[in-house]
């Protein structure tokens, strides 16, 4: 169930932020995208999702899906925590059952949102109100919705932004045993290079609205292409887990 | 290609590390308390909406109100067109356009995602007013049913004023912030054309204005009550199929869209609602202003932002304010009415200020 992005342009208005990136992701690991701020990671992943006018191709299995049905079959979790509502917690995840919702709501859907929530450890919060929630707290409650749409193509951007070190584990495992579970494609925009490259099974960097490069961390995170996309100095090394540990040293003159 | 429908959520429970108290005794019990709260709210409208008939000018005893509404038969003709021509109709109105103000304030709050919306926000109730006192200073009427003419004016120029906030939110996408900035330009435009009216009229004409821009229930009779129950119970039943959708719009356009709304064909659809909802209501009473905005913040603070249970919880409320408010006008001068239009504020903001101090309760 391999995801083919082919010729994607999309952007705001007359600005164009992303300009023919072409790339796939597997089914059953993490794709991490990365790139420098401004680079477009959030307008790919918005073009992916069907969220912003775009043109170009998204297969999954080698079928095209149209923009107005990705929603069907795309979950995308924006990067923005923000937003003011008094709505429960449990009622948050419900929402993301948005077409199985009517009058009423079936019985056994609480009791799914609620083990969703217990997989994150924030069960006890279910009856709290969101506005009531340290931004992480919020990151985890919007990302289990993302995930109780029980999608074919998980999206997030930037889910472990607001989160501690221990929640960034716990979101990060969740997010790749629920690919591997699934069998889905899981594509999440990331920052931090080093967690990258411990829970990626492949990377895809962009820069300039393109993509540069794809492939495992070992590929993909060099030395040389950080200094050719981020203008850094930086060393990459490999830890006694085995994992890549991406160190910034420098800003490029 | 693998459907979410397709699978079985419940193995993904089964991952659960820890397991919490009973989620659906736990979600059902928050509801049947939402439930519990709305059943409250409608047996006071009832109780309310029975002394309003109680209460009037004519001083009518109690056993005599109530031996005309069950055994009418047995009743005097003055008793019979008291209850059945002034008090009842009165009522009925006093509901059904609190309930429609109501439901449009809560929708309006939603859709543009700001506390301070009302139906009055994007200028409807503005066009109204004008509408009605255009045709009182041109002395102008409709051929067949001139009793019609002041309701068809206002409902025909807030009617106008929808279609343009329409139009100049449709070009700009519908965001909220257009749509707001549209109908606060068409709310001052209409005002000073309100004003121009009422600066050219004669001093007898300006006094039947002001009268009608006060908002009043007198005006209620059986006919103009059957014509706003028809609008209300529409604009009441045609949003049920989105309330999960605007429900999620609460989270912001975003996450909405995130989820699989279409934000702007939702946001199209519940804005010719509330123009139709805004222009029913206020087409008969006149303008009512306040209720709009503060029943459904009410309505919010007690039984939160499922608008399954949101919306028909505003509805009561702003059914409550002007049934309260009816009795009140009755009673602030004895042997007149007071127009309720002064009265809604006086009755609703107490209310408000109370929700506003419990420090247990979420304003926004």
């Amino acid at each position: 169930m391999t995801l083919n992005i082919q010729s994607l342009t999309a952007g705001y208005g007359p600005t164009t932020i992303i300009a023919g990136a072409s790339a796939c992701a597997r089914p059953g690991g993490l794709t991490v995208l990365i790139g420098p701020n401004g680079t477009g990671k959030s307008t790919f992943l918005k073009a992916i999702a069907g969220l912003i006018p775009a043109t170009g191709s998204i297969a999954l299995c080698g079928l095209e899906i149209p923009q107005r049905q990705r929603s069907k079959t795309v979950s995308y979790m924006p990067q923005d925590v923000g937003g003011a509502s008094s709505l429960t917690v449990l009622e948050v995840v419900l929402l993301g059952r948005l077409r199985s919702l009517g009058l009423s709501v079936p019985a056994h859907l609480p009791t799914e949102a609620l083990a969703l929530l217990n997989r994150f450890g924030i069960g006890h919060l279910e009856s709290r109100s969101l506005d009531a929630l340290s931004g992480g707290q919020k990151q985890l409650v919007f990302l289990a919705q993302a995930l109780f749409r029980d999608p074919d193509v998980l999206l997030l951007d930037e889910p472990t932004a607001a989160l501690d070190l221990r929640h960034q584990l716990v979101v990060l495992n969740a997010v790749r045993d629920h690919a591997r579970e699934r069998g889905v494609v899981a594509i999440a925009a990331m920052h931090d290079l080093s967690l990258a490259a411990q829970f990626a099974q492949e990377i895809i960097c962009l820069s300039g609205g393109t993509v540069v490069a794809s492939g495992p961390a070992g590929d993909v995170l060099t030395e040389e292409r950080l200094r050719d996309v981020y203008g850094v100095e930086a060393s990459v090394a490999r830890t006694h887990a085995g994992f890549l540990s991406i160190t910034p040293l420098r800003p490029c003159a | 290609m693998s459907t979410a429908t397709e699978r079985g959520a419940l193995d993904r429970a089964s991952h659960s590390s820890t397991v919490g108290p009973s989620p659906s005794g736990s979600y059902g019990r928050l509801i049947a308390r939402r439930m519990g709260i709305l059943a409250v709210a409608l047996g006071a409208l009832a109780v309310l909406s029975l002394a309003d008939i109680l209460i009037g000018p004519a001083f009518l005893g109690v056993g005599e109100v109530l031996n005309t509404i069950f055994a009418p038969q047995t009743a005097d003709k003055t008793t019979q067109a008291i209850v059945y021509a002034i008090r009842l109709p009165m009522t009925c109105m006093a509901i059904l356009v609190g309930a429609g103000l109501g439901i449009a304030g809560t929708h309006m709050q939603t859709i543009l995602g700001n506390p301070l919306a009302s139906p009055f926000t994007l200028g409807f109730s503005a066009a109204a007013g004008f509408g009605a006192a255009a045709v009182i200073l041109l002395g102008v009427s409709l051929p067949m049913l001139p009793h019609l003419t002041i309701p068809v004016a206002a409902f025909v120029m807030a009617a106008l004023a929808a279609v343009t906030v329409f139009g100049f939110s449709r070009i700009r996408g519908m965001s909220a912030e257009v749509m707001v900035l549209a109908g606060i330009a068409t709310m001052f435009l209409f005002q000073s054309l309100q004003s121009m009216v009422q600066y050219l009229a004669s001093p007898e004409v300006l006094q039947q204005i002001v009268f009608w821009l006060f908002g009043s229930l007198l005006k209620a009779n059986w006919s103009n009550v059957g014509i706003t129950a028809v609008i209300v119970l529409f604009g009441a039943v045609a949003l049920v199929p989105d309330f999960w959708r605007l429900t999620a719009l609460r989270l912001g356009d975003d996450r909405a869209s995130a989820i699989g709304v279409d934000v702007r064909h939702l946001r199209m659809r519940v804005f010719a609602v509330v123009a139709l909802l805004t222009a029913g209501a206020v087409s008969f009473v006149g303008t009512i202003g306040f209720v709009g905005l503060v029943a459904p913040h009410i309505a919010r603070m007690l039984v939160g932002e499922d608008q399954r249970i949101l919306v028909p919880m505003a509805a009561a409320m702003g059914a409550i304010i002007m049934v309260g408010s009816s009795i009140v006008s009755k009673i602030l001068s004895p042997g007149t009415v007071v127009p309720i239009g002064i009265v809604t504020a006086v009755i609703g903001v107490p209310f408000l200020y109370f929700l506003i101090l419990d420090r247990r309760r979420r304003l926004w």
